[in-house]
């Protein structure tokens, strides 16, 4: 039996149903730690000031923004050469928290840029790249609503997903290829991260915490979908039970 | 941490995350419950074995 057999929907929710809780919690405690150490113990940027508590939210949200898609685009391979079911699930219930956690990211970076770049938005490689994942994100859940049959809409919106992929070193390259007002990679570094110790470890916490919280997230939205699929499969059964009788002929008229 | 002249940039940052998980969390949450609400008749309506000879 290989591993993807069993990821099944009956599998998948007894163990959303075990773990959703304790990620919960978990995520919530290491959260509330990282939040604390941001706004108590971590120091003030000597150029940015306090305007550097803006970075234990919005980096987060763009590290997840990014790996939720990239997580998309593993699901979106597994729909197209495994053909496995939950792949799909995972991917269309991945889409919506990761443009939100993108959206976050976007509006965060944007109220950073103003008092420290005097600009609320500037067209740069890293900002407009994240903006085309935000719509790519936004186009990928509108294929998902426009498609009524579900594996269809899986294999639609795989191909869309992979093509989407490309932007994701776009994204992580951007400050190293082009000149950008962004500042370039301060974390995940060859040569190791460059951010001071006092302050690296509140954002690593935090990061965390939120993607404890992504994770439940996507336990709770995959649910959601295998019970839309269930609810589907009841409504096309109910309907082919009742098709004959709506159908029939009406009496003595033969076909 | 000191409340300067950026607070307010600082406070909205925080306040947009706040707004968008309770929104991402809210939406996961009613979309759960119309669906149990969904399942829930769907389920009732089913039609025993015995009646059911159609198999479905």
């Amino acid at each position: 039996m290989g591993i993807l057999d069993y990821a099944n929907p009956t599998r998948v929710m007894r163990f959303s149903r075990v773990v959703k809780p304790w990620v919960a919690g978990l995520g919530a405690v290491v959260l509330a730690i990282g939040l604390y150490m941001a706004f108590f113990t971590a120091p003030a940027d000597y150029q940015q000031g306090e305007t550097i508590r803006i970075m234990y939210l919005h980096v987060p949200m763009a590290w997840l923004g990014m790996f939720a898609y990239a997580l998309m685009a593993l699901s979106a391979f597994g729909t197209l050469v495994f053909k496995h079911p939950m792949a799909d699930v995972s991917a269309k219930a991945m889409a919506p928290i990761g443009a939100t956690f993108t959206a976050i990211c976007l509006i965060t970076g944007s109220l950073w840029g103003k008092p420290m770049w005097n600009t609320w938005w500037v067209w740069d490689a890293r900002l407009t790249s994240v903006l085309i994942l935000f719509l790519v994100y936004l186009g990928i859940i509108a294929l998902w609503q426009a498609i009524e049959e579900p594996i269809k809409a899986g294999k639609v919106t795989a191909i869309i997903t992979l093509i989407g992929a490309i932007n994701l070193p776009i994204i992580k390259f951007s400050v190293d290829w082009w000149y950008t007002l962004h500042q370039p990679a301060s974390v995940f570094r060859l040569d190791g991260p460059t951010i001071y110790p006092a302050m690296l470890y509140p954002l690593l916490i935090c990061a965390v915490g939120f993607s404890l919280i992504f994770f439940w997230l996507h336990l709770m939205a995959m649910d959601n979908e295998l019970k839309r699929r269930r609810v589907r499969a009841l409504q096309m059964r109910a309907a082919r039970r009742a098709a004959p009788e709506s159908t029939a002929l009406p009496a003595g008229q033969t076909a | 941490m000191v409340i300067d002249q950026h607070f307010g940039f600082i406070a909205f940052s925080w306040l947009a995350g706040i707004i968008g998980f309770a929104g991402i969390g809210l939406w996961i949450w009613r979309d759960r419950k119309a669906l149990d609400k969904q399942l829930d008749k769907l389920e009732a309506d089913l039609p025993t074995d015995a009646s059911d000879r159609r198999g479905g």
